[in-house]
């Protein structure tokens, strides 16, 4: 959707890796921020979340293979989605609650 | 030529400028976005602490005039519309912790209008800005209404639009202080701060 980058490049980030870091998924005005840019990434990063995004963010250290293999021809839905991830990943309660806060943070 | 012929062209070149004349310009697409800069916002008074019950004065300006940050190259985006933006309120609880604190505020009307932001009703404030003067001009009086270390951001125009052209504008604090220590010490734990919390986000304490 960018081929560029947001307008404030984090340094060390790709222009790429600073616009899902810096993702805000609530602003107003903005069409497309019902798409969870930055959630994967989110997953998987281990930095501190930017304040201004108000993203809950303290979920770190999974893969791309793990999101992978969370789909399913059965999964219709981004909560469908966090729901078998979490079961998938066998995450403890706190773990769980983590992954609540970060997808309610975009929305869902 | 042939009058049949010559009647087949003109219809299709009928056609051709009917159609380029009505062609639709959808406001929301997900094409390319360009990046401009020249947005600001200024805080009055800079002061790290204010009391319950004073106001802080937050003005925005946004220029119709702006930058192209890819070309370089100076943009009109005069008679824009979607020119909406947020205004957040959060109070720093310690170390990556925050909380919305819309709550701890009386907001007060200046230039153009503002709503509670239905995604982020704890944090956030949607503004639309009125165009004067050659600029796009916002203005807010916030009051503080309970104790606390407070961070307020400014966010960037993410959507604005001219005819076909979709735009994110940036908008940066041109305050000569921004009391980023509250923010440096509490949320980010002495470590380095965020590229847009630095030049986005106002700190300051109420006592």
């Amino acid at each position: 959707m960018r081929d560029y980058t947001n307008n404030h490049p984090i340094t060390g980030f790709s222009s790429h890796l600073s616009d899902l870091e810096n993702f805000v998924p609530n602003v107003s005005g903005a069409h497309f921020s019902w798409i969870p840019v930055g959630l994967y990434y989110d997953m998987m990063d281990n930095t501190i979340e930017p304040s201004n995004t108000h993203v809950n963010d303290q979920v770190s250290g999974y893969t791309n293979q793990q999101f992978f293999n969370a789909f399913s021809s059965s999964i219709t839905s981004v909560s469908a989605y966090k729901t078998n991830f979490i079961n998938q990943v066998g995450a403890n309660q706190t773990a769980t609650t983590n992954f609540n806060n970060l997808f309610t943070s975009y929305g869902y | 030529m042939d009058i049949k012929k010559l009647k087949l062209i003109i219809i299709l070149s009928s056609c051709i400028i009917f159609q380029n004349c009505n062609k639709h310009c959808s406001t929301i697409t997900a094409q390319k976005a360009t990046f401009l800069s020249g947005g600001y916002t200024l805080y009055n008074p800079l002061k790290d602490s204010i009391q319950t019950g004073d106001t802080l004065f937050i003005g925005i300006t946004v220029p119709e005039k702006l930058t192209d940050n890819i070309t370089n190259t100076q943009v009109d985006f005069s008679n824009a519309s979607n020119m909406i933006s947020d205004v957040s309120f959060s109070c720093l609880k310690g170390l990556q912790s925050q909380a919305g604190a819309l709550d701890s505020f009386t907001l007060v009307k200046g230039v153009g209008s503002f709503s509670v932001n239905s995604r982020l009703p704890n944090y956030s404030v949607g503004i639309t800005f009125i165009e004067q003067n050659g600029n796009y001009s916002y203005a807010l009086g916030c009051i503080p209404q309970k104790k606390g270390i407070y961070v307020i951001d400014v966010s960037d125009i993410p959507y604005a639009t001219k005819k076909c052209d979709n735009a994110t504008i940036s908008i940066i604090s041109k305050s000569s202080d921004s009391h980023l220590h509250y923010l440096k010490d509490i949320y980010y734990g002495g470590g380095p701060i965020d590229a847009i919390d630095s030049t986005h986000s106002y700190c300051f304490k109420v006592y």
